[in-house]
């Protein structure tokens, strides 16, 4: 198994290098600074690239929660938790990329703005998905209760997006707001958009793998010292 | 499936008469909250009569989840929730009895609550009271929903009091952003049509979530 | 009517600790079983498996009522009910409300009248209407087991039920498990007299296995005596 893995990793990997490369070339060179912000807006196409990527995982753990229910085969959950920890890690990124980008263009690091709200409730599920694992002692039940808690969270995703936009609507937007639509219209800015996106996607493959192989060693490490407890046990 | 709502509302709100859990934890819990609401209001020289939905949505999401957690803890107790587990019956309408049972408690503690709201920020209800009915009754039977499944999950941990807020607040965000605007409409005697709406849809998707994954509840 | 339980391989983990080690057997109509075994032995655990409240992490459990395999849960737990050292039974509530609420729950119909005679079953008729939080432990014992009897099970799972009750209250209940229920049970025990006395086949586990397996009539007391002793430890035998 180990020698089967290797190389696809690899391969992903230097993909996943490679293209993060030309992303920040392109997104620091290539592309035009915006007319209105200049060059701070570059930092938005690390921002979307870490949102998107952070939907997919939650997404998953959604699509991997279910399958484990259905089948009852821990590699299902260990694949939602390991995309569920990648997920909240690029949850992260948002939330602190979010702040440095809105500092100087909206004047102040925090704006209740609906994508940075919907984004901290999205973390604050996230992180009781994640955090309550390490407080459940029998196995089966941590597997069975976060599937069921990943089902509620990550569907309870598209609703806090279209929840705050909706309360977002009621209430002035921040008066300047200098928005990423305005700038997005010379070809090498759509061109780092989506390297970035394409950077941190193959980032998130990477990491998710890597996760779900670090689980998979867990499980069997402590396979190996439930037996061995076992042994003493008789001996 | 009606019998078995009727019997657990029946159960519960005997229970309640008796015990008056979730009114101690829940109203008077309110009652002191609102009374750090005026301080912390005036100090700010914030025009507390301004703020009555606030704290009407502030007290029903803080004194909702520590009457949540009451009301399960009450099952625990004597291990009745092991029996219940143990029922021949359809977990998906276990759940419903059960969040029938713990929406008419929260609802009723949140109406005993409105009278309070009225006397503290001098606020004429009368016309606009039937108006807040639907935001108020959709809001709690939202929170309800999902409170009665991440209830469960908390209680299997070993730190089931913190962790229950924590991965219950964040969930139920949608809820109280469409309640909390239902509701300040109401006050200024309109309805919230689109509020409403959306509230239904949470609810029916939170219902049907909780109908689908009960039975994974109902485990040890 | 005839309700088998066969348990094959089961393995149940907790963690790093194992509960239950490949116990293979099976449960026949009108068994009863005494199961002792040291503390963490896993035998409230197999209760629990075999009350379909758990999944065991390897292996299967197979239901047989009336020779065909039944495999819906609500079908199966209708067969049996659970009596523990906690009563299962809500403290603000009478009794009698109790009684009520648990046999509409478990799809039982029974008027005022069926209620009571339940109660006077177990000698609880007169305290039907107090609190159940005020009645004594032996009492509570009692009219927990009207609510286990609810059902008319045909396996009953007794985790140290006389656990707390006076002498009195032991042989009340022991008296009426002996004469008026018909069916069988697997009753997890300290006592060895008791267990011995209760029971048509014993089990005795070890480190989660299922290390004896005997009808009692392979053996007299005596000899049950020592071989518990030889598998378990003193502060178990106490």
């Amino acid at each position: 198994m180990k020698t089967g893995s290797l190389l696809p990793q690899t391969i992903l990997l230097v993909l996943t290098i490679a293209t993060m490369e030309t992303a920040l070339i392109w997104a620091l060179q290539i592309a035009p600074a915006d007319k209105l912000q200049g060059d701070v807006q570059r930092i938005f196409y690390f921002h979307l690239g870490c949102i998107w990527p952070g939907f997919v995982a939650f997404f998953y753990v959604l699509y991997a929660s279910i399958r484990y229910l259905i089948s009852r085969a821990s590699k299902w959950d260990r694949r939602a938790f390991a995309s569920g920890q990648v997920g909240l890690a690029f949850c992260t990124m948002v939330l602190v990329t979010g702040p440095i980008w809105a500092k100087p263009t909206w004047g102040v690091w925090w704006a209740w703005d609906a994508r940075l709200t919907s984004t901290l409730i999205m973390w604050l599920i996230f992180l009781g998905y994640v955090m309550m694992r390490d407080y459940i002692d029998d196995q089966k039940m941590r597997e069975r209760l976060s599937a069921v808690l990943g089902i509620i969270g990550a569907s309870m995703v598209p609703f806090v997006y279209f929840s705050t936009r909706w309360f977002e609507v009621q209430h002035p937007k921040p008066v300047v707001m200098g928005d990423a639509e305005s700038g997005i219209k010379d070809p090498n800015m759509v061109i780092a958009l989506l390297l970035a996106l394409a950077a941190f996607t193959l980032l998130y493959l990477f990491l998710w793998r890597r996760g779900t192989e670090l689980a998979e060693g867990d499980a069997k490490l402590s396979e190996l010292r439930m037996r061995m407890n076992a042994l003493e046990e008789e001996a | 499936m009606p019998n078995l709502i009727l019997l657990m509302l029946s159960k519960d709100l005997r229970r309640e008469l008796r015990s008056k859990e979730v009114f101690l934890s829940s109203f008077l819990f309110s009652l002191i909250l609102l009374c750090i609401f005026y301080y912390a209001a005036t100090s700010s020289s914030v025009a507390f009569e301004k703020l009555p939905n606030t704290a009407l949505w502030i007290c029903i999401a803080f004194s909702g989840t520590i009457g949540l957690h009451r009301t399960h803890q009450a099952e625990l107790q004597n291990a009745c929730y092991k029996a219940l587990m143990m029922a021949p019956r359809d977990p998906g309408l276990l759940f419903l009895a059960k969040f029938a049972a713990n929406a008419t408690l929260l609802t009723i503690m949140s109406l005993l609550l409105l009278p309070l709201i009225a006397l503290f920020f001098n606020l004429d209800l009368g016309s606009n009271l039937l108006k807040m009915i639907p935001g108020l009754v959709l809001g709690i039977a939202g929170f309800v929903a999902i409170g009665t499944l991440t209830v469960v999950i908390s209680a299997n941990t070993r730190i089931s009091d913190i962790l229950f807020p924590i991965i219950h607040l964040p969930l139920v965000v949608p809820v109280l952003i469409a309640g909390v605007n239902c509701t300040q409409k109401a006050m200024l005697g309109e309805i919230s049509w689109t509020g409403i709406q959306i509230l239904c849809v949470l609810n029916l998707v939170f219902l049907s979530l909780g109908f689908m994954t009960y039975a994974y509840l109902l485990e040890e | 009517m005839s309700f088998e339980v066969h348990l094959d391989k089961i393995d149940k983990v907790y963690g790093e600790t194992w509960a239950l080690k490949g116990v293979s057997a099976t449960i026949q109509t009108g068994d009863r079983i005494t199961i002792v075994g040291h503390n963490g032995a896993g035998k409230s655990t197999l209760l629990g498996l075999t009350a379909t409240l758990t999944n065991p992490t390897r292996g299967t459990i197979c239901y047989e009522i009336d020779g065909t395999v039944a495999k819906d849960r609500g079908q199966i737990r209708r067969h049996m009910s659970m009596l523990s050292h906690s009563p299962m039974l809500y403290a603000d509530l009478t009794a009698r409300e109790n009684l009520k609420f648990f046999a509409g729950l478990y799809g039982v119909s029974t008027d005022h009248h069926g209620i009571d005679s339940r109660l006077e079953k177990v000698g609880m008729k007169a305290a039907g209407d107090t609190l159940f939080r005020a009645c004594s432990r032996g009492m509570q014992q009692r009219i927990s087991f009207a609510r286990a009897m609810l059902g008319d099970p045909d396996l009953l799972l007794l985790d140290e039920p006389f656990s707390g009750l006076d002498k009195k209250g032991t042989e009340r209940l022991k008296n009426i498990l002996m004469t008026e229920y018909r069916h069988g049970w697997l009753l997890v025990t300290h006592d060895l007299g008791q267990g011995y006395e209760m029971a048509n086949r014993l089990w005795i586990f070890k480190h989660g296995r299922l290390a004896h397996n005997l009808k009692k009539s392979e053996l007299d007391f005596k000899e049950y005596v020592s071989l518990c002793e030889a598998n378990l430890p003193e502060e178990v035998l106490r």
